[in-house]
């Protein structure tokens, strides 16, 4: 993937004609001026001080909030819905964008001169999300979670979620599940199976920290 | 430096400001879903 790749949500806010299959050129609709060719710098999309470009985030878990089963607030989440110029009116989904031309990034993404989406996800088998892959001509494919495998250590706390520690070799993932949980579940069967698990997971942004919590154990 | 300390959105504090060469895509085959058609909704 691209240094300059991103993440982005397309919902219901904006025009359809905003994104199309290939490379798209942005515009701008807060100034004329404004415009992807504009041989002054400061007047050339994107624009510091405007919202136009193509935006996108760097981390998967930033689009997540809005998607159900999704209620905490994570990185790179907020003003998705301000002056974006780049939603389309169809299906709400997150694809992966590669971003070019001009690209002011931002310590949470990118906002884009130019930008080609490359992939759609999806889990829920949702039909417009599958045509919304099929208008740009980019595979459907499951939620990037991150993954990791290693040895897991269970420590129980009575009346609280268990610790599950996953040793990887060079670094501990600490989660915590409750013992009622399939995940717990899983992660017994699991590790009675193997000495080595795999799980997919994603972050939490609480505060300054990033916690992690299991999606879904791998199947053995 | 002054101007990248503008208001840069909602993506953060600016970092930098590149030029990207479009990388040009590859010709490995992509698997695209048909289109689904959803179920017409029947009035009550």
């Amino acid at each position: 993937m691209s240094e300059f790749a991103g993440y982005h949500l397309f919902n219901h806010s904006g025009a359809f004609n905003d994104w199309g299959p290939g490379t798209n050129v942005a515009g701008c609709r807060s100034n004329k001026k404004h415009t992807a060719e504009n041989a002054n710098e400061s007047l050339r999309i994107p624009v510091l001080g405007c919202g136009c470009g193509f935006w996108s985030f760097r981390e998967f878990e930033g689009m997540l909030d809005d998607l159900p089963g999704a209620s905490q607030v994570v990185s790179g989440s907020r003003g998705m819905w301000g002056f974006s110029p780049t939603d389309i009116g169809t299906a709400k989904a997150i694809g992966r964008v590669e971003n070019s031309g001009r690209v002011i990034e931002g310590e949470l993404g990118f906002r884009a001169e130019r930008s080609r989406v490359v992939e759609v996800y999806d889990e829920s088998g949702n039909p417009p999300v599958a045509n919304l892959a099929a208008y740009f001509g980019v595979p459907l494919k499951p939620f990037p979670w991150l993954t990791v495998t290693g040895t897991v250590e269970v420590q129980e706390r009575p009346g609280l979620a268990s610790r599950v520690s996953l040793w990887t070799g060079h670094e501990t993932l600490t989660f915590f599940e409750k013992p009622s949980s399939q995940n717990y579940s899983d992660l017994l069967q699991a590790s009675a199976e193997s000495p080595f698990v795999t799980v997919t997971y994603r972050l939490h942004e609480i505060g300054e920290s990033k916690v992690p919590s299991i999606i879904r154990v791998a199947a053995g | 430096m002054r101007e990248l300390r503008e208001w840069a959105g909602d993506i953060g504090p600016v970092k930098r400001i590149v030029e990207v060469p479009e990388e040009i895509p590859t010709e490995e085959p992509v698997v695209v879903p048909d289109p689904v058609r959803e179920p017409e909704k029947v009035p009550a």
